[in-house]
Parts: C-alpha cells; sequence; structure tokens
C-alpha cells in the first residue's frame, strides 16, 4: 500500500477545522448575543472563512484521486461505503455554508438562515462522524482503536475555537479567554491522545518532532495560563495557540502516514 | 452459482515467483504491479542450553493473490461501485467507473486491490476470467514449477485439500471469508509477529 498522501491530511484537517469553527460560531454568537456590536461581523467572516477551508479542503482532496475524470461516481455507493457517505455529507455541507454565507451577506435574517445553520450543524457532525468511520476499517489496525476517533473529534475543536480566539481576540477579550481556557483543556486531552495513538503504531519516524512540539506547546500553554491568571496580555497565548494548531496538523500527518499496513 | 478459488499449498511453495511473473506476463502489467505475489516469511531464534547457543531459523513462502472473498470488504467501501462481484462470483473492478482513491486498498486485509499508474484506476487479480471461461487454468496455477498452486470450484477444492483458510500473517478468514483453502507450512503454526518478519516486504 503507497502511504498517505499529504493532500488527505490536509483535506480531512481543514474539512474537519471548518466543521469546529461553524459549531464553535453558533457557541459564541449565543453566549455573546448582547456583549458587542462586533458580533454580527465575526459571525459573517467566520463563514467566510470555514467555506474557504472548505472549498481549500475539497481541492486537496483531488489530489489523491489518480482519476479525477470519474469523480462524479463517488457517490454512486451510499448504500456501504461510508466513504460515499462521506463524500455526500461534505457536498451538502458546503453548500449550506455557502448559501448560509450569501443570506447572511445580504442581511436575511430570518427562518431560512436558522434552517440552514441547523443544516449545516447537522451535516457537519455527520462529515466527522463519517470520516471516523471511513478510516476506521478492520485491515487498518493502526487506526481501528479509540484513540483514532477522538483525534478527529479532537480536531474540529481545537481548530474551531483556536479560529474563533483570533477572531474575537481584540474586541473581545472574555471570551477569548474562555475560548483559549477550552482550547488549553483539548489541548491537553489531544496531547495524552497523541501519546496513547502512537503506542499503537509500528512506524515511529515522525513522533520525535511531533513530540518536541507537543512539549513546547505544554509550555507556551502554561506560560499563557499564567499571564491569564496575572491578567496580563501576554504574546505567549498567540504562541501557544499557533503551537497547537501546529502539533493537532503534524498529529494528524502521523496518524495518516504508514505503510502497508494490510501485510 | 459456481464459486472459484485457490488453493495455496505453502508446504511446497519455493518462493521461486514464477506464478507472479506468470501473472505479470500474462496481464501485461508494469514493473512492481503485482496481482499476485509471494510473501516470504522468515524468522527463528537462539536458544541456550548451559551456555551453549542453538539456532532455530524457520522460513516459509505464501503466494498470495484477490481471494475473491465471500464477504468481499473493498466491494462495501468502493464508492463508485467499480469493485463488484461478476457473474461467476469473482470479484472484478469496473475501470470505467473507478477514480484511483485506493480505498479498496484500505479495506482489503490482503492488500490485493494496487493502483495501475498507467491507467489511473485500481487493478487486481481476475481470476484470469478470460481463460476460466473457456475451462482453462489461470496462469499462476499453470505455471507453477512445484504444483503448489491449484485452482476449482470451491466445494471440489475444499473435498480434495480441506478448508483450512488461516495462516501467519494473514488476515483472519473471519474478516471476509476468502474463496481458497491452504495447506499450512509447519514452521507456520510457531511464527508470529514476535519472533518472524515478512523478509520482502520492499518487493510487495
Amino acid at each position: 500500500m503507497e502511504k498517505y498522501n499529504i493532500t488527505l491530511v490536509l483535506f480531512t484537517w481543514l474539512t474537519q477545522a471548518s466543521v469546529g469553527l461553524i459549531l464553535l460560531r453558533s457557541v459564541y454568537l449565543r453566549v455573546s448575543e448582547n456583549e458587542s456590536g462586533a458580533i454580527n461581523r465575526k459571525g459573517t467572516v467566520s463563514l467566510l472563512i470555514a467555506f474557504i477551508m472548505l472549498v481549500a479542503g475539497l481541492l486537496f482532496s483531488f489530489g489523491h484521486l489518480h482519476y479525477p475524470g470519474h469523480a462524479y461516481n463517488a457517490i454512486n455507493n451510499i448504500g456501504s461505503s461510508w466513504m460515499s457517505r462521506e463524500i455526500l455529507a461534505e457536498i451538502i455541507f458546503l453548500t449550506a455554508v455557502f448559501t448560509w454565507y450569501i443570506l447572511v451577506r445580504v442581511k436575511i435574517r430570518s427562518i431560512p438562515v436558522i434552517i440552514l445553520e441547523i443544516i449545516s450543524l447537522a451535516a457537519g457532525i455527520s462529515l466527522i462522524y463519517f470520516m471516523i468511520r471511513t478510516y476506521m476499517l478492520p485491515s487498518l489496525s493502526e487506526l481501528n482503536h479509540p484513540s483514532f476517533p477522538l483525534s478527529f473529534i479532537i480536531t474540529p475543536l481545537l481548530a474551531g475555537s483556536s479560529i474563533m480566539y483570533f477572531l474575537i481576540l481584540n474586541k473581545e477579550q472574555k471570551l477569548a479567554i474562555r475560548f483559549k481556557l477550552f482550547l488549553t483543556i483539548l489541548f491537553i486531552v489531544s496531547f495524552i491522545n497523541y501519546i496513547v495513538f502512537t503506542s499503537f503504531q509500528e512506524t515511529l519516524s515522525n513522533i520525535n518532532i511531533i513530540t518536541i512540539f507537543y512539549i513546547g506547546g505544554f509550555i507556551a500553554s502554561l506560560v499563557s495560563l499564567y499571564s491569564t491568571l496575572k491578567n496580563k496580555n501576554a504574546s505567549s497565548d498567540v504562541i501557544f495557540v499557533n503551537l497547537a494548531l501546529i502539533c493537532d496538523l503534524l498529529n494528524r500527518v502521523n496518524a495518516l502516514t504508514f505503510t502497508n499496513p494490510a501485510l | 452459482m459456481k464459486q472459484y478459488g485457490f488453493y495455496i499449498d505453502t508446504v511446497n511453495c519455493s518462493g521461486c515467483k514464477t506464478c507472479q511473473i506468470a501473472c505479470q506476463d500474462k496481464n501485461d502489467l508494469e514493473p512492481g504491479l503485482l496481482w499476485r505475489k509471494v510473501l516470504d516469511i522468515e524468522g527463528g531464534e537462539w536458544k541456550g542450553n548451559d551456555g551453549v547457543f542453538s539456532e532455530y531459523p524457520f522460513a516459509y513462502h505464501i503466494s498470495i493473490a484477490c481471494n475473491h472473498c465471500n464477504n468481499p470488504l473493498c466491494v462495501h467501501a468502493c464508492p463508485t461501485q467499480a469493485m463488484h462481484i461478476t457473474d461467476i462470483g469473482t470479484v472484478d473492478i469496473d475501470e470505467s467507473k473507478c477514480i484511483g482513491c485506493g480505498y479498496c486498498t484500505w479495506a482489503c486485509p490482503y492488500d490485493a486491490p494496487r493502483l495501475d499508474h498507467r491507467k489511473g484506476t485500481m487493478s487486481k487479480c481476475d481470476l484470469c476470467y478470460d481463460k476460466i471461461i473457456l475451462g482453462e487454468n489461470p496462469s499462476c496455477v499453470d505455471a507453477c514449477p512445484m504444483r503448489a498452486l491449484d485452482f476449482g470450484e470451491m466445494d471440489d477444492l475444499i473435498s480434495k485439500y480441506g478448508k483450512e483458510k488461516n495462516i501467519y500473517p494473514l488476515a483472519s478468514s473471519e474478516l471476509t471469508d476468502p474463496n481458497i483453502t491452504i495447506r499450512k507450512h509447519t514452521n507456520s503454526i510457531i511464527a508470529s509477529g514476535n519472533n518472524s518478519i515478512i523478509a520482502n516486504r520492499e518487493e510487495l
């Protein structure tokens, strides 16, 4: 079996990040409804970012097809193929987010927008589930254990909260701190999950550099927590959030890069 | 419906790879593209007795291709339905639908479907469909100098050779119910992930 293509890593990561962003955007809008005049703008920007990440992920996904000309057949086997279901959910999610963004841009804020939000969230959560099932095959022992689906749940939340943190950092610091604390918990869970995951792997080539990044991220998270307790605006916050994103992406590269698992 | 399959004799197989070459020749496969492959399993250990150490090496070979399983995970997994079951019970690929995503390879515990780089689509053993409908054997079976491969209806193969389907390091037959029957090498009974390796992994 060939090594997994980096384009597949980017497809899964970007798609999951956009699902997480949509999810946390909904949480954010409800939590901060009366706190800032910038809410609507942030809501629109997050939709645009999610859409761009989805389109980029979709384009990357074509990179691992050796005959993309037949791609229209990819949803033929909805009845039994998790990959077909994943692709269908991706199409529904992307269409819903795009339509949602357009409606918000032209300032239609009524029932259709709420329906689109519900459709997007349902399609996004289904997409994550289908992605997990796509990779958890009996023949792939390196991925067929609970640590793997956990990583597919951590990524959307971690990436989504990171992007939301950057979006609201300058205008809603209290909320930004909440997102950062949530991110810190996710990062620690991700670190523990990474250690558990690697214990199932035979190929350990990428582990050292990822471990170094995780340790760096962990130190940055402690400094960041300290500065939060002291009510300081530390640049360590931004460093920590960036390191958390890098660690998660490297973790994905490590998870989806191995050779010949069947034999 | 008749169900065809392979008999694999790992006792007589010498690991010469003539079957592999015959398959490549008959199907005009590019170098490196293997529809049938021969695994070289090698292992052993040192045993100490009163300060004297003796070696206990072992080796055996398994010639394996697509097993045209009764429960083909590749068919279930294929998003395009390019992978399908034919009217004679073999598993085949419809190249006009295949997108070359490789998902069938991930799903197959025998690593049977392979990418044909020239076509950009997946490819695999078709049991020499064109030959067996004429009543002939697949090329690999006829080419084997050790008579370590046989082909036929599964009922006949089982009555002739028994119904063993499992051997280390192949995946458990419970996963896909492969249409094979195996004569197990005695060394395969002691082989495990701790004391043996697939020595020719880079060839596969």
